[in-house]
């Protein structure tokens, strides 16, 4: 499997739920000003060219970035390399396609949706398109591996608020 | 939510909590019955951590109605804390049925002060409201204003005693900055409705007034964006640009009560309240719609 989901660490979850609350002010008054649907989203095209990043309406959950303390914890715990991000999507919005090329190395994703939402991503061996949906009100947890040879195009929509905390290892 | 810190009583009981938190101030204790009401009709049809008032990460969330308590909110929080201005309204009916009906209520989302305003001179309404918290600083820019540009404002005080809305230490701020004039005058101890029908315009930092605000014609705005109403009241910077606005057009008005009553509120006075609840858990548990969607005309 190119995108690999895994069983979310109740350690890891415990910490970052509870870090959501003493943040809450921060988030639970943003809202999308044009919602995009699962349509438009649907009919997103995968772009010719690399993109390795993708500008968004998504906010930071910590005001400090990935700097947070907390942050740091958990990348301990992962034994990962780095911290590539900490954002919450809005409802009714979403991530176009990118490949997150510009970090290379194995990405863990820990999310936490509250209404549907959903992975897309193109397996770069077969060129099959994947929609990985995520449970609304669990967490989620994905892995997978970015190479320059093989990029991994993959793009979010989400339904309702969506926290996405990134990890490379 | 999995791991959360918060406590999830079931659905039934949390009236209980409701009450005790509540307990001090008579004019929301009155309408406890309805948040017994609503624990009671969703009760046994999901579980408690996926449903609560205050906890922003539950999947679903409710509370009491705009304006008008008993027309009480569930969703997945998309119409209870923060408003898309998405305009779903817009697609409504225009017939007047609903807007007859809100004409019939008293649109009050709390019990009111027992005074009744006598109008002596043209005024600019603008109801207080959690003035010792969240909106000082709005309210405390708008007396500013109001002083400077000589727009008479009258400042109705909150129904509801409490720390929060305890305007003295805002007023006795805006004193000692010398913000306070012949153009901003205070009013405690009267009710809302003979304040709103004789005001020339209402403005607020996010009031459940804006409700009878345009349901009186008047011109209505907030201070703060994404309120339930920003689809049709404007929010507006604290600058010459209240002056400038206007009441809400006869018939987007219509569509915005057909939407809001149909797709944002539940009726608990009617019969059928537990039905339209569970029509629209169902929406989103069996029919896998989104808030998006069920709360699309």
């Amino acid at each position: 499997m190119t995108v690999s989901i895994h069983t979310p660490r109740k350690d890891i979850t415990f910490i970052l739920s509870s870090n959501l609350h003493q943040n809450v002010k921060l988030w639970h008054r943003k809202v999308e000003d044009k919602p995009i649907t699962y349509e438009e989203f649907s009919k997103w095209q995968i772009p010719k060219k690399d993109i390795p990043k993708i500008p968004s309406n998504c906010i930071n959950i910590f005001p400090e970035g990935n700097k947070s303390k907390v942050l740091e914890t958990v990348k301990k715990m992962l034994d990962a390399r780095d911290v590539t991000n900490s954002m919450m999507y809005n409802p009714m919005s979403g991530m176009y396609w990118h490949t997150n090329s510009d970090i290379l190395g194995t990405r863990i994703y820990y999310t936490f949706s509250l209404d549907k939402s959903v992975f897309k991503y193109k397996d770069p061996n077969t060129g099959d398109i994947h929609e990985s949906w995520d449970k609304p009100g669990c967490w989620t947890v994905r892995s997978f591996d970015i190479s320059k040879e093989k990029p991994l195009w993959h793009c979010v929509w989400s339904a309702g608020r969506r926290f996405s905390f990134g990890f490379v290892i | 939510m999995q791991d959360s810190f918060y406590h999830h009583t079931e659905p039934k009981n949390y009236y209980k909590y409701w009450y005790h938190t509540r307990q001090n101030v008579p004019e929301k204790l009155q309408n406890l019955k309805y948040v017994k009401q609503f624990g009671d009709a969703i009760q046994g049809h999901i579980e408690a951590h996926r449903i609560h008032w205050e906890e922003k990460m539950t999947e679903f969330r409710y509370t009491g109605g705009y304006a008008n308590f008993h027309l009480m909110r569930f969703s997945k929080g998309i119409y209870i804390d923060h408003n898309p201005i998405w305009g779903l309204y817009k697609d409504a009916p225009t017939n007047e049925n609903i807007y007859n009906h809100f004409l019939s209520l008293s649109n009050d989302r709390y019990g009111q002060h027992k005074g009744i305003f006598k109008k002596q001179r043209p005024y600019t309404l603008f109801p207080l409201q959690m003035t010792a918290v969240k909106d000082f600083k709005e309210t405390l820019r708008y007396i500013v204003w109001a002083t400077k540009s000589k727009t008479y404002t009258i400042f109705k005080t909150h129904p509801c005693p409490g720390n929060d809305t305890d305007h003295s230490v805002l007023w006795n701020f805006a004193k000692k900055h010398n913000a306070i004039s012949e153009y901003t005058v205070l009013v405690d101890g009267c009710r809302s409705q003979e304040l709103v029908e004789g005001a020339d315009r209402i403005v607020s930092v996010d009031s459940g007034l804006s409700f009878k605000g345009m349901l009186y014609d008047k011109p209505t705005c907030t201070l703060r964006n994404h309120t339930m109403m920003n689809d049709v009241v404007p929010y507006v910077l604290t600058n010459d640009s209240i002056l400038d606005v206007k009441p809400v057009l006869h018939k987007d008005k219509l569509k915005w009560l057909n939407w809001f009553y149909h797709r944002v509120c539940i009726d608990f006075h009617k019969d059928d309240y537990v039905d339209k609840l569970l029509y629209k858990f169902r929406q989103y548990e069996n029919q896998g719609l989104n808030d998006y969607e069920v709360h699309k005309w």
